[in-house]
Parts: structure tokens; sequence; C-alpha cells
């Protein structure tokens, strides 16, 4: 398997587990996985945890970005947590890091 | 020879038979969907069975084949994904029954017209991803069983096997195409600069929205920009032809190219919103002297000299089309005579389990200070014998006066 997604609700709090690639092939995947959660209206904040991630493309970070824009929109707090070095590099490279992580809030 | 006794067994064998059956693969793609449509109807007493198959924009159905009910491929009937009994199976990627056919459970008015009593549909899927949707539906009330969904699954899959083989040689065919006049092999030539552009179709997962751009403004500036649409196939590609233009509609209002990104990405919130666009967009000065390089998520160009190579310290502001009320940024470098700047894709510079960061500073290190050509040769030699998965672009500017 590609990519492990596993989902672990805590009252109003929800933290996403991924392991291994997030690329073209398993985007539609990580991206269901977080709009199933901001789908659950009592959850007010969506926490990704991207330690174990090997592979993040620009399909997987397109998918991040649009599913904030949606999380900010309902007012959910979605951000990512516990990036290993590979993907904090690719994120702050994208010019993403501090908006998905939680340093930024921005109006979009 | 296998001697099966149980005739349920029986059955199914003659069942499995009648779809995965060799002789179809000869069939044109057309012909071979209406002889499983047809097929299916007769082993499930059913009266109708038609595929729909997601259309290159992602967002609806469209009927392709049908059998029993041609009407809705006359009417050529589309049905957006996530509406409807169709629309359902194609967003949750679940078969799906439903008992009575209402303006409540289907979209399409084809199929309440002609008093449907019950329906049954499958997924059809490409890897992961939903391609398309097969249903079949009965005038008289009845049961579909698990055994009548495995069989639609089965059917589902031959037509997925058989419609993703001809979508991807024709779609591929046609984004080449579109990207090759895009994306000229000989770039537009200014005097004193040294300029080179390699493109390489990825091998997994296809053409995508990979660009690069080399114009002289009315200034005497000269604008230079690589960018990547994110998604791949037609799509993205037409997307990358709409950016691509206006960027080039706003390096004619500005020399500031923070300023061109900013109304860039205005645009593409406006019009192409979903579509991250990653793109680094540089002004050479009219006396070649500095460069102003502005970054929108995009990977940092190198500078080739002389006493070495290294990375241009640009700052990463976000992609096109992410964020609203985003600050840019646009930083000035001095450029040295037979320097040379190189912008490239991150499909260089991606590999698994290593930092980008690294990957980058390594590309770096191996690049030859030599013509433009050559360095755009060494670039792409980097990606060894094996074709990479994603779409590559480099683009190298070489300062000679």
């Amino acid at each position: 398997v590609a990519l492990t997604i596993s989902t672990d609700v805590d009252g109003a709090l929800v933290v996403i587990h991924a392991a291994g690639d997030i690329d073209y092939s398993t985007a539609d995947a990580w991206e269901h996985a977080i709009t199933a959660a901001l789908g659950d209206t009592t959850a007010s904040a969506v926490l990704l945890d991207l330690n174990a991630v090997t592979v993040l493309d620009s399909t997987g970070i397109s998918a991040l970005v649009r599913q904030q824009r949606r999380a900010r929109a309902a007012d959910v707090d979605l951000r990512v947590i516990r990036a290993n070095t590979a993907v904090r590099h690719v994120l702050e490279l994208t010019g993403v890091w501090d908006y998905l992580s939680g340093m930024t809030r921005s109006n979009g | 020879v296998i001697h099966i006794r149980d005739k349920s067994a029986a059955a199914t064998l003659r069942r499995i038979r009648a779809v995965t059956d060799a002789a179809l693969s000869s069939l044109d793609l057309d012909a071979l969907l209406v002889e499983l449509l047809e097929r299916t109807r007769e082993l499930l007493s059913v009266d109708t069975a038609a595929i729909l198959l997601v259309d290159p924009t992602g967002q609806d159905l469209v009927a392709t084949a049908a059998s029993g009910l041609e009407e809705e491929i006359r009417l050529g009937l589309r049905v957006p994904i996530g509406h409807g009994f169709t629309g359902r199976i194609a967003a949750t990627g679940n078969a799906i029954t439903i008992d009575h056919v209402d303006t409540d459970t289907v979209a399409s008015h084809t199929l309440i017209d002609k008093k449907l009593a019950v329906m049954a549909g499958v997924p059809m899927f490409d890897g992961r991803r939903v391609i398309g949707v097969l249903h079949v539906g009965s005038l008289a009330p009845r049961l579909f069983t698990a055994d009548d969904l495995d069989l639609l699954r089965l059917v589902a899959d031959r037509a997925a096997m058989a419609t993703q083989a001809r979508l991807s040689s024709t779609e591929r065919a046609a984004t080449l195409a579109l990207q090759r006049s895009l994306l000229p092999a000989r770039l537009h030539e200014i005097p004193g600069l040294d300029v080179a552009a390699r493109y390489v179709p990825g091998a997994e997962i296809g053409v995508g929205g990979d660009w690069y751009d080399l114009f002289d403004l009315p200034s005497g500036h000269v604008g230079v920009v690589i960018g990547d649409v994110a998604g791949n196939g037609l799509q993205a590609a037409v997307v990358m032809g709409r950016i691509r233009s206006a960027l080039r509609a706003y390096a004619l209002e500005t020399d500031d190219p923070a300023d061109v990104l900013a109304r860039l990405d205005r645009k593409v919130q406006r019009f192409e919103s979903g579509a991250m666009t990653t793109a680094c967009y540089a002004v050479i000065a009219p006396d070649h002297r500095t460069i102003a390089v502005s970054s929108a998520g995009h990977p940092p160009p190198l500078r080739v000299t002389a006493s070495g190579s290294w990375v241009l310290r640009v700052r990463p502001d976000p992609p096109l089309g992410a964020f609203s009320e985003v600050t840019r940024v646009a930083t000035v470098f001095e450029v040295g005579r037979g320097d040379a700047l190189v912008f490239y894709t991150d499909g260089l510079v991606e590999q698994r389990d290593r930092s980008i960061v690294d990957c980058i500073d390594e590309l770096a290190r191996t690049l030859p200070h030599e013509s433009a050509e050559r360095i755009c040769g060494q670039a792409i030699a980097r990606l060894g014998q094996q074709q990479a998965s994603d779409d590559v672009a480099v683009l190298t500017v070489r300062v000679d006066r």
C-alpha cells in the first residue's frame, strides 16, 4: 500500500495520520479523508499528522491547500503536525508552511 | 476440462466467461462497451444497461455507451458528480441500488420517463480513481443480489481497462500536442543572451501543466518564467495555457515580477480556483546586469558561474490560487558576464525519503559552467536512464553580455 490513512476522533478533535506517499495516485484518497473529517460538524480542529509521510508532491500539497480553504470557511482549525524534515522542507519551499502549520492566519 | 456439478457455480462461471471473453479485445472501444452491456443485460435479465464516463474536467459524468436505453447517449446526457444516482456512485466510489426511480433518487429524466422500477450501479476504477459508472435498470421490481453486484463489478473492471487504455493514449497525444505548441523547443532569440530549454514528459502520471516562457518587453527588460499547474492531463495543460497568456499580458503592464505574480494570483483565484500553480518569474534588466526574481511557491533558480554554482536565495511566497491577500516580494541579484541562471520544475528534484532542499543543492553542484544548451542537457541527464514519473522542464539563460 502506497499510503495508509488512519483517523482518530477525540471529541471535537480529529487527528488524521498519514504514512507513505501522498502523490498523484493517492492524493484523491488523502483529500477524501480530510473532506470526511471536515464533514463531521462536531469537529473544531483537524490535525494532519505527516510524520510518516515519505513523498509529498504538488498534487498532495494542492489537496492540502484546497481543504484548508474549506476549513477556514467552516471555521475549523486545520493544520499539519509532526512534519518530518523532508515534509517541512517541501512545504516551506512551496511557500505554504506558515499557513499550514498555523503560524499565519490567512483570509483565504 | 473442468466439470462443475453445482448449478449455481456453473452459472457463475458462464457469467464470468461472458464478460471476460478474450474475443472482446478485438472490438474497438465503442463496440466493446455495447457488447459488454448487451451481455450484462442478458445475464441479469434487466431492461437497460449504460456506462457514463467522468469527463476531462472531472466535474461531470457523460453517457458514453448504452444498451436498451440509447436515448441517454443521443441526448448527450451529463450528470454532475455528487448528484443523483450515478453522480453519487462516482462521488462515493460505492455500489448503490435503488428501489424507486424518481426525481429524489436520479438526475436523468430519461430514466424516470422510461418508468424503471429498480436500478443498480457500480463505479469504474483506474487504480483508486473513479473514471466512470456502470448501471443497470429493470422495469419490473426485483432484488439485486450480492452475486449480481459482483458481476457488475467484473463488467465495470473490464470496461474500465478498455476505456483507460484508449483515454490515456488519445488524451496523452492531445495534451502533448497542446504542450508542444505552448513550449517552443527554440525560444525567441535575444541579443546578448544564450537561451536553451528542455521539456521531458513524465512516464507514470503523464503529461502535465509544466511550462516555461521567455520574452522581451517594450521597456528593454526580459521576462523569464517557469511554472507548474498541479494535476496533469489535458485539463492541467489547458489551464497552463491560460495562465501562460495571462502572465504575458500582466508582464506588459509592470516590470516588477512580484506585482505581475500578484495580479496573476488574483486572476487565478477568480477564474481558475482549485488549480494550485507554482511559478517563478524573473525580470532581467535592459543592461543584463541585474535580475529581479519573485517566486510563487516554486523551487528557486540556480546560478552557475565560473567560480561555482549555488541556489539563489529567493523567498518562496505561496503558490498562485492558494491563499488570498498574500504579500509578494521580489529579490534583486547581480549577474556577472558569463553567469547562467537555471530554472526548473520540481520533477527534477523530487526523490523519495530525501529532502527537496538536499536534491536542489546537489543539482546545483553538478551543473557545468558551459553553454545554456549543455547546462540543460546536464540537468536532464541527472534523471538517469529511467524516465521520471513526473514531467520535467528546464530553462537556462546565460548572460553573454
